[in-house]
């Protein structure tokens, strides 16, 4: 009968202020609740398609700009089709698009992906490092995403790219491999041939800022769960020549762009994961 | 991989008394689940945060008492009605819902940071300086809070009438 944390000071006659009582007392009551076993697979998948999500989103909202040619419809503000996409671009920020399309396109994407997915999640589990390329020389196709087992992201950059930071040695698999987190990343076509792109990360992984895309500039496409990009050679992307492709992801705080002979560019995560892969035809 | 190893090992540990915890702070089963599911996500996605914390316990503790905080601010729609109940069948544990009922009874008396304070101090076994961060104040306040909801228990007729007459 004395004070939780003052055994030598007495507190208040009954049995319920005996802390040893009150800890049996809650302690009986809470065991009467079931308790099954915790959803742990259900938790990781549910993080896994949140985190591709929002990379898939926020990609697919930037090069939105560009957009012509829509296969389906995708909320960007306006009417899809040639053009919108400037005009989208000019009347909304980054941040209110990206929220707007995240808040539908989630939605629509993200359960289409768990339900289709379900069973490929498990088998994406196993294989996630395996499905890491070594070599990029000569892989083509469309590759999957990491995490997100229904829907793929291609896209196609036309003309010969330079990269607008220092490179970095060599890695293994014969390219160049470019490592980076929270700051600015760019692969920027030189002025001859404004087909560019660039990778944009603000502080902690945030967005902070992109641009539009002239009309005509390329088009975009979400059919069957496939992300296709095609920006157009010789069109310019911007007014100032340079293209924006921006990913966001909450928890992406470093990416690596592993960039093949072809000039494909691998984009993994900080675990080593695969991301996307930006392929020139 | 080593993030998701060592979050499954720590949801693997702590499920039952977080789920347990958030009955006591007032949720049905059904809802304590979701709602530690929801905490224990949202740990997940600043995982380095919790593992970089000073005490991970009181900080995932912070992050259920916050997510249910949230939960009662919006309607719930965690739950969906079905036309038929689930059979349960089981010895009769008639005297550990009595208790059961009484104690949650009388928690429902109590205040919402006051019932906090009690199921952090008394269940979940946080110190008082872990209960003070879980709930992001000052220790002082804690033990205020845990005088005043000690007094109302006293005066609560279930609990009185459970440990017997005098």
């Amino acid at each position: 009968m004395t004070h939780p944390d003052r055994p030598d000071r007495p507190l208040l006659p009954g049995d319920v202020h005996d802390e040893d009582h009150l800890r049996r007392l809650l302690a009986t009551a809470a065991d009467t609740t079931p308790v099954g076993p915790p959803p742990v697979a259900t938790m990781l998948r549910h993080h896994r398609v949140r985190r591709r999500s929002r990379l898939l989103v926020a990609a697919a909202v930037v090069v939105a700009g560009a957009g012509v040619g829509l296969a389906t419809s995708v909320p960007f503000g306006g009417d899809p089709g040639p053009g919108a996409g400037t005009a989208a671009a000019t009347d909304m920020t980054e941040e209110s698009a990206a929220e707007e399309f995240a808040a539908e396109d989630y939605d629509a994407l993200s359960e289409d992906a768990v339900r289709q997915g379900a069973d490929e999640d498990a088998a994406a589990d196993s294989s996630e490092d395996a499905e890491v390329p070594t070599s990029m020389s000569g892989r083509g196709g469309v590759m999957p995403l990491g995490g997100w087992t229904s829907a793929r992201l291609e896209a196609s950059l036309a003309g010969a790219w330079s990269v607008g930071s220092a490179p970095q040695p060599a890695s293994t698999n014969g390219g160049q491999e470019y490592s980076f987190g929270g700051g600015r990343y760019e692969l920027q076509d030189d002025v001859s041939t404004p087909t560019a792109a660039t990778l944009y990360f603000g502080d902690g992984g945030t967005v902070t800022a992109w641009t539009g895309c002239e009309a005509g500039a390329g088009t975009w496409s979400v059919a069957d769960g496939t992300v296709s990009i095609e920006l157009t050679r010789g069109v310019p992307l911007c007014d100032d020549g340079t293209g924006l492709l921006a990913l966001l992801a909450e928890d992406l705080r470093s990416v690596r762009v592993v960039v093949a002979d072809d000039g494909t560019r691998t984009l993994l995560d900080e675990d080593g994961r695969l991301l996307a892969v930006l392929r020139r035809p | 991989m080593e993030r998701y190893d060592e979050f499954s090992d720590f949801v693997a540990t702590r499920w039952p008394r977080l789920v347990r915890s958030a009955v006591l702070l007032g949720c049905s089963p059904a809802e304590a689940e979701d709602v530690v599911q929801t905490a224990l996500e949202l740990c997940l996605r600043k995982w380095s945060l919790v593992r970089g914390a000073d005490d991970r316990d009181a900080y995932v503790h912070r992050v259920l008492i916050n997510t249910f905080t949230s939960s009662r601010r919006r309607r719930w729609v965690g739950e969906r009605p079905t036309a038929v109940l689930p059979e349960e069948h089981g010895p009769d544990r008639a005297d550990e819902v009595d208790l059961a009922d009484a104690v949650l009874r009388a928690l429902r008396t109590l205040t919402t940071e006051q019932r906090a304070v009690v199921v952090l101090r008394y269940y979940a076994h946080l110190s008082e300086k872990q209960t003070a961060e879980a709930l992001g104040v000052a220790p002082g306040t804690v033990k205020s809070r845990l005088s005043r909801a000690l007094r109302v228990l006293a005066g609560d007729p279930d609990l009185v009438e459970l440990r017997g007459a005098p």
